[in-house]
């Protein structure tokens, strides 16, 4: 038995098994209440609104890949960069940009999307979608892929360089191998963000050229509605939810 | 080499500036061009969504730290610890958007309260995270000789916890605030009763008065900012007092 536990009567044990209990009810009644919206939103899917659905999810579940694939090498090239390639005095500095720009809310990147200019080309759309996306993205990335690399043990990197190794071979043939897990980790916690964060890029842009996507939310009203609002809807967003949780949960899986 | 440092250290922070003035830039561009109705809108709304913020903050504060206590200095289960770890998690991943849709569809109402509930659930998973680490930062080796000592439970947490996580702690509440307030997605389905400056920013650019937008924009941004500079200097002030 622990020290604490030793100290810890049974007022303190209820406490502790009442609050548990409650974060664990919370979700279960949260998941449940998801489950009831798909299952009552289900009528609508099988409906007339599939070429919709279909073309709304592409657009939900494609748009943030496309993201991760322009912010995940940039994010782990600077990542490499400020832990192991830049110089002493520089690397704090990277760091600090990285917090900063992981402060930045989405709202911002969304809003400087629609200042660009030629938004009204639904390519050019498309592309200031993906980009909005990465730049949220790619701080979370950076981030998780800084903690990976710092993981990787100095004495290791230190006697490949001694054994005659060049600073590109130590980070290929040691670092790298010794962080993959951490790195894939970063990458899906940044698919995740990315998932997560997509309404206000998907939202923005393409309000701002309707040809270009769909909103999930704004699926035509069908005839079954919880409170005034379309079943259809809320179980697309729920399946959207549930579907950037478990990613989420499987990132958080992947070993150290 | 390490005059190459130097000088990337000059040019980041060059960078740093370099944005701060473009968005500066932006930000005198905008307010001529925007009408001083929509600054002083800016200006009102800047100060509901921080208050409608702080309030969510605060009304997830108790059980948040609750959850915090329960589970670095309580006992708990190991297999109840690993399902509220699950939990926060699930919560915390879910999708802002989500959180408001699910509300909306319970019929919470456009009310400002529904408002705080919305943003107390978006707060509570990183809130619950931010308090763990600040607890956590107690040393056990003082936990342990204030036991030894025959100090009671709440005692430790009282003289030799608390003391070394107060700051963190504060810094965790201020950051979870920032995020509520940078947060757009949580109330963008509710109606225009609300006043929250980041939803108003995705509004008037669905509207096409980009001028507002950005305002709001660089507003919320600015405030975000500020607000996580203050709990990093709160933070690494712990660090340099617990190494000295």
């Amino acid at each position: 038995m622990s020290p604490r536990a030793a100290t810890i009567g049974w007022g303190g044990r209820w406490l502790a098994g009442l609050l548990s209990a409650a974060a664990v009810l919370t979700v279960a009644l949260m998941v449940l209440g998801m489950g009831l919206f798909v299952v009552l939103g289900a009528q609508e899917l099988g409906g007339v609104q599939v070429a919709t659905l279909s073309m709304s999810l592409a657009v939900t579940a494609l748009l943030p890949v496309a993201a991760l694939g322009v912010a995940a090498p940039v994010a782990i090239g600077v990542a490499l960069w400020v832990c192991w390639l830049a110089p002493a005095p520089a690397r704090s500095s990277g760091r600090l940009l990285i917090e900063l720009l992981g402060d930045v809310p989405p709202v911002f990147w969304a809003v400087g999307a629609a200042l660009c200019p030629g938004w009204d080309r639904t390519e050019v759309v498309v592309v200031l979608a993906v980009l909005a996306l990465a730049a949220v993205a790619a701080p979370t990335i950076a981030r998780r892929s800084l903690r990976a690399l710092d993981a990787v043990p100095s004495s290791r990197m230190l006697a490949a360089r001694a054994l005659g190794a060049s600073q590109a071979e130590a980070i290929v043939t040691l670092g790298l191998p010794f962080a993959r897990r951490g790195l894939i980790r970063a990458a899906l916690l940044g698919l995740s963000r990315a998932l997560a964060d997509s309404v206000i890029a998907v939202v923005v842009v393409s309000v701002l050229h309707p040809r270009a996507m769909l909103p999930l939310w704004l699926l035509p009203g069908g005839e079954v509605s919880i409170n005034g609002v379309p079943a259809g809807s809320l179980a697309v967003v729920t399946i959207w939810a549930a579907l950037s949780t478990s990613l989420a949960a499987v990132a958080r899986r992947v070993p150290r | 080499m390490r005059s190459m440092g130097w000088w990337i250290v000059a040019w980041s922070w060059g960078a740093v500036l370099l944005t701060g003035l473009v968005l500066g830039g932006v930000g005198t561009a905008v307010s001529i061009e925007a009408s001083s109705a929509d600054l002083a809108l800016v200006g009102v709304l800047l100060a509901r969504s921080l208050a409608l913020a702080s309030c969510g903050t605060l009304v997830a504060l108790p059980f948040s730290a609750s959850l915090a206590i329960a589970l670095v200095e309580l006992p708990v289960p190991g297999r109840l610890r690993r399902g509220v770890d699950a939990s926060v998690l699930i919560f915390g991943g879910l999708p802002p958007l989500a959180l408001g849709a699910g509300a909306l569809a319970l019929n919470l109402g456009t009310h400002s309260l529904y408002a705080v509930a919305v943003l107390a659930a978006f707060a509570t998973p990183s809130l619950v995270r931010g308090l763990r680490r600040a607890l956590a930062r107690a040393r056990s080796g003082e936990r342990l000789s204030a036991v030894a000592l025959g100090a009671a439970p709440v005692q430790v947490l009282v003289h030799v916890v608390w003391p070394a996580a107060a700051r963190p702690a504060f810094g965790a509440v201020l950051r979870s605030v920032a995020r509520s307030l940078g947060a757009a997605a949580p109330l963008l389905l509710i109606d225009d009763s609300v006043g929250y400056l980041a939803v108003e920013a995705v509004r008037r650019t669905l509207d096409g008065d980009i001028a507002t937008a950005a305002a709001a924009a660089i507003m919320v941004l600015a405030v975000v900012i500020a607000l996580h500079g203050l709990a990093g200097s709160l933070e690494r002030r712990v660090s340099w007092r617990s190494t000295s």
